[in-house]
């Protein structure tokens, strides 16, 4: 089965948002704000940087990321309802710890990991860079920019498991992990393609002050699920 | 002319929100130029609405086609006058009105007296335009 094309995919993105983005804009708004409570939480725990102190951080903030990022399934469900042309909730936000929050869990954790190992050199650079200010902030931020784009190239198999979870609730975390990598196999430039295509929206969002990505992240988000919904129809 | 087809429909795109939106921006970010944040704002709300106003369809709707344009114009605009304001900056401040404009806007907008130079960072102009970039 041929696949669709980028405009397509999109086309459906924006016709299903269409009357949804009040939900969507809430979801993501209460994700942002959800997402930053770790690290307000770590910097009341751990207000000094003793080396301690900064190893213990790590662990906290690991932990809590984890936990958190399940509510990514819930951002699942939410864009895969409005794909679908379903009603959307906001209680939909907080599936994954309702259902099966274990292998919510265990594709967070795996979603971390790969995270957290990405960011280590520049946690380390920075932390050095905080105690002795050997490194110009240029290596920093060439530290912080290619454990981004590590990040986004190594999550590439595993980017479809949120999906898997919502729509294969019978499925474990392994399994789901398992059945994304199986989907994304020979899909890795396409789907890096579909992201960058996005970029122009995202630098317009950000001269707009950042107002831009009420609308943006929505479509984005939409955008991927109609990818995933494609993806799995033409593997079907 | 048959009465029951409704031929104008076939042929333009039915506007939507996003597209008035886009238009609505794209007018007002062309009305504000002068001030510097809001033209940059809408502008780029005027241009992000106008994409999102496709419906489906590769057609753009006309408002969407004017909001993309309005949009652009500003963006473009406002950038290019920032640009030239930024490198003509050492010669302006010669003007003593300009200056006195500049010294008054900047003492009312941060309190104190602003030496121009330092907050600028002009030393001396030949080095001005090389530092602006780096």
């Amino acid at each position: 089965m041929p696949h669709q094309t980028f405009g397509e995919i999109k086309a459906h993105a924006r016709g299903s948002l269409n009357g949804s983005y009040g939900i969507a804009i809430l979801s993501f708004i209460d994700t942002m704000l959800l997402s930053f409570l770790p690290a307000y939480i770590v910097d009341y725990l751990f207000p000094n940087k003793s080396v301690f102190e900064m190893i213990g951080s790590e662990i906290v903030s690991f932990i809590l990321t984890c936990f958190v990022g399940i509510l990514e399934v819930g951002l699942s469900l939410i864009y895969l309802k409005i794909c679908s042309r379903q009603k959307a909730t906001i209680a939909d936000l907080f599936y994954g710890y309702r259902v099966n929050r274990n292998h919510s869990l265990m594709v967070c954790f795996v979603s971390t990991v790969i995270a957290e190992i990405c960011s280590l050199p520049y946690v380390i650079l920075s932390s050095h860079n905080a105690a002795n200010a050997v490194y110009a902030p240029q290596a920093e931020y060439l530290t912080l920019i290619c454990g981004m784009l590590l990040t986004l190239i190594l999550r590439l198999p595993i980017s479809q498991s949120f999906f898997i979870l919502v729509d294969f609730p019978e499925y474990s975390g392994l399994e789901a992990l398992k059945l994304s990598m199986k989907l994304m196999k020979g899909n890795y430039i396409r789907y890096i393609l579909f992201l960058l295509s996005f970029v122009p929206f995202i630098l317009l969002s950000i001269l707009s002050f950042f107002i831009g990505l009420l609308w943006t992240i929505p479509y984005i988000y939409a955008s991927t699920a109609a990818f995933y919904l494609e993806l799995a129809k033409s593997r079907k | 002319m048959n009465d029951e087809f409704d031929y104008r429909d076939m042929y333009s795109v039915p506007t939507n929100k996003f597209a008035v939106a886009s238009l609505a921006c794209g007018v007002i970010a062309i009305i504000t130029f002068a001030s510097l944040y809001l033209p940059i704002i809408l502008g780029s709300l005027a241009i992000i609405f106008a994409f999102l106003s496709r419906n489906g369809t590769r057609k753009l709707a006309q408002y969407s086609r004017i909001g993309i344009v309005c949009g652009s114009i500003t963006i473009v605009g406002v950038i290019a006058t920032v640009v030239y304001w930024y490198i003509h900056l050492p010669e302006l401040l010669q003007n003593p009105t300009y200056r006195d404009l500049v010294q008054r806007l900047l003492n009312n907008a941060l309190g104190g007296d602003i030496d121009l130079e330092k907050f600028f960072g002009i030393t001396d102009t030949s080095g001005y335009l090389f530092r602006l970039f780096i």
